[in-house]
């Protein structure tokens, strides 16, 4: 219940920074995608089932802003998931490293399968879209979320960072 | 029928991202009304509380940001508002330590733009001006790029501005290049497009030279920019021709302007009071005036203040 109460209020917060701090750290219009971090260390430690739940949940949360792509975010972080679960399986998941490149790839997969939408179907369009605003968004993602596990581990004090699941 | 062992629960393992992937994919597929119906649903049901926490945090920490950013500003705009009175005092000693005086008299009076009309007989815009400003009919109204027209009424803080492009207005210019003059009107219908007529054929005005005020009449002081030469072409009686000018400031695009507004002849630029003689003595008194540079200048260099009127 604790668990749930303070995921809860992590969402809570990164719904809060998303829509008022968010814009300062805008690079070309590029922002990092906060959320995946939740995602990405819910399916860690309590693994696919609750991972995929919770990516759905939240997911739907986030395209409530925009009703019109009700539906992409959470197909985007569920397969983010069932990606992290394939790779964190057959790799040492304990290793920063392989974390970091896991988050890496999920950021990229869910920022891809939200540029298909986007490009509706047109392959120029699409095309643009990966290479001005997917690619850049994952990485930009793949940076700011890790670098601000650390630092947060660093601020509370905690031996490992945010991310770690053991 | 039996699963092979490990089979089942394989599958009921891929039974909820099934499921989830499924419900995702069913959204996305619902037609866009329906789209909007199930958000607004959620939003309203199961998601209320948190959507209302999170506006509620929101809003509190939006405003805070806001009211920050504001604060800063200002603190910019007050140091802006240094420096520009610094600077504008160090012009000033400069000015009396030359013995300098002011040829342009006017005072700048700003105002807003709050209507824009466009009439029959051309573009009219209603300014309004801080209370207990007095307007006289016919201070010409500038903006950065140039002219942009006349007061010809006040109605407590509203004055309203004819602008270039307005029958009622017609004034005494002159090319810059060749000083050259005529007079310059507007004929409806044309948009951001004036005409001098009756131009000696022999007078030069080219294309692209720059239209001033001539200071000629009582309305404009001289030298405001009001345009740019567009072509010519002879007019109908073949004696003379008609020149097209593009106006330099557009009513379209105005939403500040300022008037000038005539002030009393040989007052000192050193001084905002209302005694210029008793300002020149002063000056004099702190700085004194170089006696041959006096008489070389005479009763002191005129000039144009650059800060003031948009000079050619």
């Amino acid at each position: 219940m604790l668990y749930v109460v303070r995921l809860l209020s992590i969402v809570f917060l990164l719904l809060v920074i998303q829509s008022t701090w968010l814009a300062g750290i805008r690079v070309f219009g590029i922002a990092p995608d906060l959320f995946l971090g939740p995602v990405f260390v819910v399916s860690l430690q309590r693994g696919r089932a609750w991972g995929i739940w919770f990516a759905f949940a939240l997911g739907l949360l986030l395209d409530l802003e925009q009703p019109t792509r009700l539906g992409i975010s959470s197909l985007a972080y569920i397969l983010a998931v069932l990606a992290l679960d394939r790779g964190a399986r057959a790799l040492d998941r304990t290793s920063p490293v392989v974390l970091l490149v896991l988050f890496g790839v999920c950021a990229l997969l869910s920022e891809v399968i939200r540029g298909l939408w986007l490009g509706g179907g047109d392959a120029v369009h699409t095309l643009a879209i990966l290479g001005r605003v997917s690619i850049p968004s994952a990485l930009y993602t793949t940076v700011v979320v890790p670098a601000a596990s650390w630092g947060l581990a660093r601020l509370t004090g905690t031996k490992t960072w945010v991310l770690h699941a053991s | 029928m039996s699963l092979p062992g490990g089979t089942a629960p394989r599958l009921r393992a891929w039974i909820g991202p099934a499921v989830a992937i499924l419900a995702s994919l069913t959204l996305l597929v619902l037609p866009e009304s329906a789209r909007r119906a199930a958000a607004t649903a959620l939003e309203h049901s199961v998601f209320a509380p948190f959507r209302l926490a999170v506006g509620w945090g929101e809003g509190s920490l939006a405003l805070r940001l806001k009211l920050h950013g504001l604060l800063a500003e200002e603190t910019e705009a007050h140091l802006e508002q240094d420096r520009v009175r610094e600077t504008q005092q160090e012009n000033e000693r400069l000015r009396r330590l030359l013995g300098f005086e002011r040829r342009t008299m006017e005072e700048l009076v700003p105002g807003a733009v709050v209507i824009r009309d466009r009439g029959r007989l051309g573009d009219v815009l209603t300014v309004e001006v801080p209370p207990g400003t007095v307007v006289p009919n016919g201070a010409a109204a500038v903006v950065p790029e140039g002219l942009i027209g006349w007061a010809t009424e006040q109605r407590e803080q509203r004055v309203r501005v004819a602008c270039l492009t307005n029958r009622d207005v017609t004034l005494s210019v002159l090319d810059q290049r060749t000083r050259d003059e005529g007079i310059l009107g507007w004929v409806p219908p044309a948009i951001m497009h004036l005409e001098l007529h009756d131009i000696p054929m022999r007078s030069e005005w080219e294309e692209g030279d720059r239209v001033i005020t001539s200071g000629l009449g009582t309305v404009f002081p001289r030298g405001l920019l009001v345009g740019w030469v567009q072509g010519s072409e002879i007019d109908q009686t073949g004696r003379g021709k008609k020149v097209f000018v593009r106006p330099a400031a557009s009513p379209a695009q105005t939403e500040e302007l300022f008037f000038l507004i005539q002030r009393p002849d040989g007052s000192w630029i050193a001084q905002d009071g209302d005694a210029p003689a008793e300002a020149a003595e002063d000056a004099s008194d702190l700085y004194p005036i170089d006696p041959a540079m006096e008489s070389e200048n005479g009763a002191g260099t005129s000039f144009e203040d650059p800060g003031v009127l948009p000079v050619p």
